[in-house]
C-alpha cells in the first residue's frame, strides 16, 4: 500500500468525507490484507444514485466482466429501474407455513449468498402454540425435527421487513443503503464500508455481514443479477433481502414465493387495489412484527385460520 | 476496493479523524477469460419436485420403506368371517379398512379392485377426514354403490347426495385437474373463496401478469387432502461453528 492521496475529485463528490479531507491525514488504511486487486475504476466509482446512465453502464460492464471471469459463466448485472406506481408488499400466512425452510435455501440459491461461511437472509423461527403472545426470545431457530410441521408449534419466517420508516438507512454514515421508489431497501455493495451500524439499528436482525470472503461455488452462482440485489458480494459488506429485486422488477415473484410448497407467501403491489396483498390486508387481521418500533414494515403476517 | 473499504472502517471505529488513504495504482492482474455460454434460467430450483403432492408422496414412500417390516396384527373375528380386529380394536376387513356404515368404497371395490387402487386410493382415503365425514367414492366420482349390475352402477341414480358438477367418471387427466376447484369448492366454500382471492393456495409466475393458480389437487391429494409432514431443510449452522475463513 503506497500512499497516494486520492485528490480533489473524490472530496468534492462525497460531502461526507470533506471533513476527512480537511483533516488531510493520510493515516493509511492500516491492517488490511487483501490480495492486491485494486481496481482504479472501482475505487473511484460514484454513489449509485449519483451516477449518470453512462457511468452505470460502464460500472455494470466492468462488474459483468469481473464476475464472468471469476465464476466462469456469462453474468448479467442489471440496473432495472423501479416501475411506476409500484410499492411492493409482502404477506405471510402463519397458519399455513410448515417451517420446511425451503424458502431459506431457494433464497440462498437465487441471491448468491455465501455458502461457507453460511449466510441466510431468511430465518424461520419456531414458536410454541398457545402462548398469550409471541415472545421472540422464546423462539427457536435451530429446530430440526424429522418432520414438519410438528404438533403444537407454529413457524414464522423472518426476513427484511422493508420498512417504510427504516432505522437502518438512517444510521448509515455513507448512505450506502437507501429506500428505492418501489419500496425496496437496497445496499450498494461498492459503497458499503462495513461499519455494521445498520445491523445494530435493524430491530429484525435482517441484515447479514460478510465477515469472510463469501464462499460462492462457481457452479452454484446465479448469473442473472441486479446491481442492487443478488450480484456476488465482497468481504466486509452488509447484505439483506431485497424482495429479489432482480426478479420482481421484471414482474416475477420472489424466489421464496415460488418455492413455498404450501403457498404461505404472498407478494404484490400495495398500490394496486386488486392485488393479493391488498386483499389480504383488507380482509385478514394482519399484523406487523414489532409494530411498536414504528418501523412500519411492508411485510404483513396473518393467521388465515 | 477492499483496502478502501476497510480503511474507512477502521477510521470510523477507531478515531474521530477520518482518514484518507491510499491505494496502490497497481494494475489489476485480472485475466479475462472469454465468458462461457450461459444456460437458460439457472436459478430454477433443481431437485425440487414440481408439485407439493410429489414432495409429499416421495416422503411417504420413504417412510413406507422404513416401516416395511412393521405389519399390523389383524385378529380374525370368528362370528364375522372376512373381518378382523386391528390392534386398536376396530373392526376392519382384510385390507385393513375400518368398517363403517356406508357402502362405498367396499361396494365399489367389488369391481374396482386392484392392489394399486386399494393401496393408493382406498387405504389413503380411509385415514382421511373425508372418510370420517362419510365423503365416499360416489360423492365425487358419482355412480351408484347400491347397484347390482354394471350399467346400473354407472347410472347416476342414487338416493345419496352428490356433487352437482358432472361426475368425475366422465372427466379425466388435464380436464379433471384444471377443474378440481369446481368439485372441492362445493363443500369447502370459504376456502374456495379465499383461493379465488389469493389468500389460500399458491400462485406462481408474475405478480403483475400471467400467473399460474395452483388448483386444489396440486397440493392436496384428494384421497387424503391433509397436508402431510415433510422433512425440513437443515437448520442454519450455529455461529460458534461458522467456518472462519479469510485472510
Ligand atoms: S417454504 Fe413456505 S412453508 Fe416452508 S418455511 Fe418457508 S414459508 Fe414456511
Amino acid at each position: 500500500m503506497n500512499g497516494h492521496d486520492n485528490g480533489q475529485k473524490k472530496v468534492s463528490r462525497r460531502g461526507f468525507l470533506k471533513a476527512a479531507a480537511a483533516a488531510g491525514a493520510a493515516t493509511a488504511a492500516a491492517g488490511c490484507g487483501g490480495n492486491g486487486e485494486i481496481d482504479f475504476a472501482e475505487f473511484f466509482q460514484s454513489h449509485f444514485k449519483e451516477m449518470s446512465k453512462d457511468e452505470v453502464r460502464s460500472v455494470i460492464k466492468r462488474l459483468e466482466d469481473k464476475y464472468s471471469s471469476k465464476y466462469g459463466k456469462q453474468f448479467t448485472v442489471k440496473a432495472t429501474e423501479p416501475m411506476e406506481n409500484v410499492l411492493f408488499g409482502y404477506a405471510l400466512d402463519l397458519s399455513r407455513c410448515i417451517g420446511c425452510r425451503r424458502c431459506v435455501y431457494a433464497c440462498v440459491r437465487e441471491n448468491n449468498q455465501s455458502r461457507d461461511p453460511q449466510i441466510h437472509w431468511i430465518t424461520v423461527l419456531r414458536f410454541k402454540k398457545g402462548e398469550k403472545w409471541m415472545d421472540l426470545e422464546e423462539s427457536e431457530k435451530y429446530y430440526s425435527p424429522d418432520k414438519v410441521p410438528e404438533e403444537g408449534y407454529f413457524y414464522m419466517p423472518v426476513q427484511c421487513q422493508q420498512c417504510k420508516n427504516p432505522p437502518c438507512t438512517k444510521v448509515c454514515p455513507v448512505q450506502a443503503t437507501w429506500t428505492e421508489p418501489d419500496g425496496m431497501i437496497v445496499v450498494d455493495y461498492n459503497w458499503c464500508i462495513g461499519c455494521r451500524y445498520c445491523m445494530a439499528a435493524c430491530p429484525y436482525g435482517a441484515r447479514r455481514f460478510n465477515l469472510a470472503e463469501p464462499g460462492l461455488p462457481k457452479d452454484e452462482a446465479n448469473p442473472n443479477t441486479h446491481y442492487l440485489g443478488n450480484r456476488p458480494r465482497y468481504r466486509g459488506v452488509v447484505e439483506k433481502c431485497t424482495f429479489c429485486v432482480q426478479r420482481t422488477r421484471e414482474g416475477k415473484y420472489p424466489a421464496c414465493v415460488e418455492i413455498c410448497p404450501v403457498g404461505a407467501r404472498k407478494f404484490g403491489n400495495l398500490l394496486d387495489k386488486d392485488s393479493e396483498v391488498r386483499y389480504i390486508i383488507e380482509h385478514e387481521r394482519v399484523f406487523r412484527l414489532k409494530e411498536d418500533m414504528n418501523t412500519q414494515p411492508k411485510f404483513f403476517y396473518f393467521f388465515s385460520i | 476496493m477492499r483496502i478502501f473499504r476497510l480503511g474507512l472502517l477502521s477510521g470510523l471505529f477507531l478515531t474521530a479523524t477520518f482518514s484518507f488513504f491510499a491505494f496502490s495504482a497497481l494494475a489489476t492482474g485480472e485475466e479475462t477469460n472469454p465468458p462461457q455460454a450461459e444456460e437458460e434460467n439457472p436459478a430454477k430450483f433443481e431437485n425440487e419436485p414440481a408439485t407439493f403432492i410429489e414432495l409429499q408422496d416421495a416422503q411417504e414412500a420413504a417412510d413406507e420403506e422404513a416401516m416395511d417390516d412393521v405389519e399390523e396384527e389383524l385378529v380374525p373375528i370368528p362370528e364375522k368371517p372376512g373381518y378382523y380386529r386391528n390392534p386398536a380394536g376396530e373392526i376392519v376387513d382384510d385390507f385393513g379398512i375400518i368398517m363403517r356404515l356406508y357402502e362405498s368404497p367396499n361396494a365399489c371395490a367389488r369391481c374396482h379392485y386392484s392392489k394399486e387402487q386399494y393401496e393408493k386410493l382406498v387405504l389413503r382415503w380411509d385415514q382421511s377426514k373425508h372418510s370420517k365425514n362419510k365423503v365416499t367414492c360416489i360423492k365425487c366420482h358419482g355412480g351408484n354403490d347400491k347397484a347390482s349390475t354394471i350399467a346400473e352402477a354407472k347410472s347416476a341414480k342414487t338416493t345419496d347426495f352428490r356433487l352437482t358438477k358432472p361426475s368425475l367418471l366422465t372427466l379425466h387427466g388435464e380436464e379433471l385437474f384444471a377443474k378440481a376447484f369446481d368439485y372441492c369448492g362445493q363443500c369447502h366454500g370459504t376456502i374456495y373463496r379465499d383461493w379465488k382471492a389469493g389468500i389460500h393456495g399458491k400462485r406462481t409466475g408474475s405478480w403483475n401478469g400471467d400467473k399460474e393458480y395452483w388448483v386444489c389437487i396440486k397440493c392436496h391429494n384428494p384421497h387424503n387432502p391433509k397436508i402431510r409432514q415433510i422433512k425440513p431443510k437443515p437448520a442454519p449452522i450455529r455461529p460458534a461453528r461458522l467456518a472462519s475463513k479469510g485472510n
